[in-house]
């Protein structure tokens, strides 16, 4: 499996303070990898920089081989990186169709395109029978998919999903990480921040466990799963690297 | 006066106001930056229209020639100059992050440029001008007459607002400008081209203030370094009472603000008519006090969680 993002060394910072300090991490091409920590681990701080919406003030950042630090963040989405932000941020003024639309014109010009627009309302059949309304009138769950309809519509080869649970009811997380495992089959390569540890063992292939900005713990879901210090890490307890 | 000579006086001016104020409000979707240069860009057009001297009587340049060369001319020379300050002096700071008020500052200085300039070589002395005399004549309608200039103020308002509309709601770049309009990060995150849509907005934005600049000159023939100041307060006081960063509502906005004046100007008491505009600002912080996100922000602007 060739690594896909590498990112070394990262520290980023707001103003004077460090939010993410020296952290090192890789995603393998068609990998799962989760993120997961408590709030102010440095989680969204961290894939907004590997999306390019922050500068970093160390470190490097590689995609497929590239250097990507510093390069704006419609440049590494040219590139293949796809982010869908905490918040979902759909442009609600927009119709459903119009947000996908958006996405979509921004791959131009190829029957493909047509035809992952229908895959994708396949996978979130909400969004054909809203396709006409405003998005902003989407409940929470709806807005998550079309977020993430939109993202692969860009045709990404890492999509970044920063909290996808964050605020829904359990049918549409459910939902959700069903749609990921699809993309998963498929072999596309999946960045994911989440909260819940249960579910990222549950569905990731390698998970990093951030605390205060770092990097405390990582390794393969298969042999996290049921490691009591790794638990004992996320809540605070000491970790071992 | 009659009621239709009253609508007629009241569209055109809100249809100038609307036109205004989507310059204004495109700019500030996307850059969230008030442009208050845009003011001095209908001047710098309007100056356009007479050879450059500090003589007092204006001999006509661009405004001689004639219409099929006229308009498209001056059309093309705001629109430039538009362009040019958003690559000169906002793009660079734009690169550095700059934020919004050292923006706005830069937009001032942008504005107070081409009123100095404007100052330098044509002198401070007004001039007056005539582009467009068959305009000036009046028609009969339904036995009231109306000035045949605010009739065209009133039809190039809406055949320009439904040019831009169309554009903004059926093409690729107006799409990704309103998306841009309303988060340009998400936007930017998801590959839509900043400076491509923030050349979009300038260049249609410059478009307008050189329109305003060939209306306003037709109606008044009269040339002034500061007349695009008011103007530019108009359009940013109909972009925030529409709802700032709401495009429809800058062009509702704008409308409401030149219907409010033209009506508050015939139906107040003489003797209060000199205060008018106290009483249209004063309804402005009326309207702001009740709807503070503005008048015409849209039902689905609240996101559902």
């Amino acid at each position: 499996m060739s690594t896909l993002l590498q990112v070394e060394s990262l520290g980023v910072r707001y103003g004077s303070i460090p939010a993410v300090r020296d952290i090192t991490f890789y995603v393998d091409a068609g990998e799962a990898v989760c993120f997961v920590g408590p709030n102010g681990a440095g989680k969204s701080t961290t894939v907004l920089t590997v999306a390019g919406l922050l500068a970093p003030h160390t470190g490097h950042i590689r995609f497929d081989g590239r250097a990507i630090d510093g390069t704006s963040a419609e440049d590494i989405a040219q590139l293949g990186v796809s982010l869908v932000p905490e918040g979902r941020r759909i442009f609600s003024r927009l119709t459903v169709g119009e947000n996908l639309k958006l996405a979509k014109s921004l791959r131009p010009g190829s029957a493909a395109a047509t035809r992952l627009l229908d895959r994708v309302l396949e996978l979130f059949p909400i969004l054909r029978e809203r396709y006409d309304g405003y998005a902003g009138l989407l409940s929470g769950g709806e807005q998550q998919q079309l977020a993430i309809a939109r993202a692969l519509l860009t045709q990404p080869r890492l999509l970044i999903v920063d909290e996808p649970s964050l605020g829904l009811a359990p049918k549409y997380v459910d939902l959700v990480f069903a749609a990921f495992a699809h993309l998963r089959a498929e072999n596309m390569t999946l960045l994911i921040v989440e909260q819940s540890i249960r579910r990222a063992l549950a569905f990731a292939d390698r998970v990093y466990l951030l605390r205060s900005g770092a990097i405390v713990r990582h390794g393969r879901a298969a042999d996290l799963r049921g490691d009591a210090d790794f638990e004992s890490a996320y809540f605070g307890g000491a970790a071992t690297p | 006066m009659s009621p239709i000579q009253l609508a007629v006086d009241a569209l055109s001016l809100g249809g100038q106001f609307a036109l205004i104020a989507l310059g204004i409000g495109l700019i500030f979707g996307v850059m969230r930056m008030i442009n208050f240069a845009h003011g001095d860009l209908i001047t710098f057009g309007a100056y356009a229209l007479v050879v450059p001297s500090a003589a007092d009587m204006a001999v006509p340049f661009v405004g001689a020639w004639s219409a099929w060369f006229l308009i498209p001319s001056t059309l093309g020379i705001v629109m430039l100059a538009t362009l040019a300050g958003e690559r000169v002096a906002f793009r660079p700071l734009r690169r550095r992050h700059a934020d919004g008020t050292s923006l706005l500052i830069s937009s001032f200085a942008v504005g107070y440029l081409i009123q100095s300039v404007i100052l330098f070589v044509h002198t401070g002395r007004p001039k007056s001008v005539s582009i467009f005399p068959g305009l000036t004549r009046h028609l009969e309608i339904a036995s009231v007459r109306v000035s045949l200039i605010d009739v065209v103020t009133i039809l190039v308002t809406i055949a320009l607002l439904l040019v831009v509309l169309t554009f903004l709601r059926f093409t690729r770049a107006g799409l990704h400008l309103r998306a841009a309009s309303e988060d340009f990060s998400m936007a930017k995150l998801l590959g839509v081209r900043a400076d491509r849509v923030i050349f979009v907005a300038f260049g249609i934005s410059g478009l307008l203030a050189g329109v305003v600049s060939l209306l306003y000159v037709a109606k008044t023939g009269v040339l002034d370094s500061r007349m695009g100041v008011p103007l530019a307060i108009a359009g940013f006081v109909g972009t925030v009472i529409g709802g700032m960063g709401n495009l429809a509502g800058a062009v509702a906005g704008g409308l409401f603000l030149g219907i409010a004046s033209t009506l508050l100007q015939a139906l107040l008491p003489e003797a209060l008519r000199p205060a008018r505009d106290a009483f249209v600002y004063g309804l402005v912080i009326v309207i702001l006090l009740v709807r503070p996100g503005g008048l015409f922000v849209p039902r689905n602007a609240a996101v559902r969680i």
